[in-house]
């Protein structure tokens, strides 16, 4: 068929290749998950977590200019809600996570509520105060199975979790988790909420004059992110065990090292956040081992990287993927952009694919 | 009955009160222009007609419905598109993505990405373009481009001429009766006198937030027209 109008196009020959490729590396890392080095099996939950968290903070930040100092509030609750339905519920650990998730989709209501009434940096401050009033909130509750500021432990006898097979499943869990975070990411950015969310942080005001209801959209996205947020929490909990408010809920754990990576990646596209949480995990996991040729501690670290993000943050505002895009402008891995095809190139385009 | 009833309207920024009584009356297929200096309170009226800013006291209506109530994003969706002063473009998207915002409610109507880039040339080669990198006409054009998708019944254009060459000017105003062909209404707000009076089949003229002046373009003599606008006696 031969169309004569112009129509939009999404995916390019690169993002078809890239894709393809991104399917690969995750049918690898699945191989991984299943095996039976509990080290390789942690690092894919780490990354995964970290993929999740980054991929969901960009959402906010990048694309409806909520930026929160305070996603630590998700991951907190969401963990807390594992602990609460597994310990105190004896539920199956695994499936605790979903319940887990959707508490913190629940509790994000009235966060979302008080939170939004504060704008840009106050909003910022906000959320952060808001966390640090949950996890003191936490520390309180003394009693069974919470245990206050002392912590408690995730319950995993042996008998029913053997800790080969939990490393696996959770290795499979955050995988998973990380597939469905970033593609849900990318299919909203590809539907009609995605183009809006985009003018809205491009011009709030602009965006609602063309009929968009910006305090919706932003709820709206604000209530995903606590959804795969607390699911984050939850799945790092499956592996780590041991749970205490304070590092549950630590800004310095769940928000500080996220917001590098989504600056160092790429703010504001699919792509950058995904590479910059597995690059900045990589490379830690590379410096902070003892047998490497550089070597700096955990700390140093956070503070190289720290300062990285701030030059990029000033110079380099798109990020590595940004860079990239610059230099290959048809590289992306999820089709989200929209080109618009003119008119005889559909025509031949048609032809060729047999799609008409 | 008009499309637009603006019924002793009053509007106000805070305390200070930008609108005092003010009428005015569309109807549908017009283009009437409201002209007046700087702080007469145009822009007011156009956001007070788009929801942006609340009308005290009176009433506003669209289409024989009371607008009191409905947000900005209820009134986009009657089919009340305003193009803002200052563009507003959307810097992060492209051209075509800009026109594809402005299509948000989903309104049905002769208005569609190719049509808008039929109508506007010069946005037609800009389409894949970043729209950051655009000049302030190609901006615009895009904002009126953008505004078109929602394919309005009122089109309320504020300042379309701010800061801007002639010729640019020239040729956006050019691209309004391709929009009144299609039945689209406009209430066009401008400094630049001759252009709204030449564009417009009703013109209001505005003094402190009030109708100084109104009637057929034709029928309204120069000194009239200057007395209205700034405030002074008609000398004869």
């Amino acid at each position: 068929m031969i169309r004569t109008q112009n129509h939009v196009q999404r995916a390019t020959g690169t993002s078809k290749l890239l894709g393809g490729l991104a399917a690969l590396l995750v049918a690898w890392l699945a191989v991984l998950a299943t095996g039976d080095v509990a080290s390789t099996q942690t690092k894919i939950v780490e990354m995964c977590v970290f993929v999740v968290l980054a991929s969901m903070w960009n959402l906010l930040a990048g694309y409806t200019g909520l930026v929160s100092i305070g996603q630590q509030a998700f991951v907190g609750i969401g963990t807390y809600a594992l602990v609460v339905f597994a310990n105190g519920y004896d539920q199956d650990i695994y499936f605790s996570v979903l319940p887990a998730a959707l508490i913190a989709l629940v509790a994000a209501v009235p966060i979302a509520l008080l939170a939004f009434r504060l704008r840009g940096g106050y909003f910022a401050i906000g959320m952060w105060v808001i966390a640090e009033v949950v996890r003191l909130l936490v520390k309180q509750y003394k009693a069974d199975p919470i245990k206050g500021g002392s912590g408690t432990s995730l319950n995993v006898p042996v008998s029913l979790y053997p800790k080969v097979d939990r490393f696996q499943t959770t290795a499979l869990i955050a995988l998973a988790l990380a597939v469905v975070a970033v593609s849900v990411v990318a299919l909203l950015l590809r539907s009609r909420v995605g183009l809006s969310l985009q003018a809205v942080r491009d011009n709030e005001a602009g965006a609602a004059g063309l009929g968009v209801n910006v305090y919706r959209e932003r709820f709206f996205v604000f209530m995903i992110a606590a959804l795969f947020t607390g699911a984050a929490g939850a799945v790092w909990y499956l592996l780590k065990i041991r749970v205490q408010p304070d590092t549950a809920f630590s800004v310095g754990d769940w928000t500080a090292p996220i917001v590098v990576m989504v600056v160092i990646g790429g703010i504001g596209t699919v792509e950058g956040p995904v590479i910059g949480a597995v690059l900045w995990y990589l490379v830690r996991d590379y410096v902070t081992s003892s047998d490497s040729v550089i070597h700096f501690s955990d700390e140093w670290y956070l503070i190289y990287t720290g300062l990285i993000a701030l030059i990029v943050a000033l110079y380099a505002q798109r990020g590595l993927w940004g860079a990239l895009q610059d230099r290959f402008p048809r590289l992306q891995v999820f089709p989200i952009q929209r080109r618009l095809v003119v008119g005889d190139e559909v025509a031949v385009r048609g032809e060729d694919e047999g799609n008409g | 009955m008009a499309l637009l009833d603006v019924e002793v309207v009053d509007a106000f920024y805070g305390d200070f009160q930008a609108l005092f009584q003010l009428s005015l009356a569309v109807d549908e297929g017009q283009a009437v222009a409201v002209i007046g200096a700087n702080g007469a309170g145009k822009s007011t009226l156009m956001k007070a007609i788009a929801g942006i800013v609340p009308a005290r006291g009176g009433r506003i209506s669209f289409d024989g419905i009371d607008l009191g109530p409905r947000s900005v994003h209820h009134r986009v969706a009657d089919g009340i598109s305003l193009v803002p002063e200052g563009r507003r473009i959307f810097p992060s998207l492209t051209v075509e993505e800009n026109l594809l915002v402005g299509a948000y409610r989903g309104r049905p109507g002769p208005w569609t990405l190719t049509k808008v880039l039929e109508t506007f040339p010069l946005l037609q080669r800009l389409a894949t373009r970043s729209a950051a990198r655009l000049s302030g006409g190609e901006q615009q054009a895009l904002a009126i481009g953008r505004a078109l998708m929602n394919n309005p019944r009122l089109l309320l254009l504020d300042e379309v001429s701010l800061g801007l060459a002639p010729t640019v000017v020239k040729d956006l105003y050019a691209s309004l009766p391709a929009i009144r062909e299609q039945g689209t209404t406009l209430l066009i707000v401008e400094q630049d006198v001759t252009r709204a009076l030449t564009a417009a089949d009703i013109a209001y003229c505005l003094l402190e937030g009030r109708v100084s002046l109104s009637g057929r373009p034709a029928e309204l003599s120069r000194p009239a027209i200057a007395a209205a606008y700034f405030g002074t006696e008609v000398s004869q």
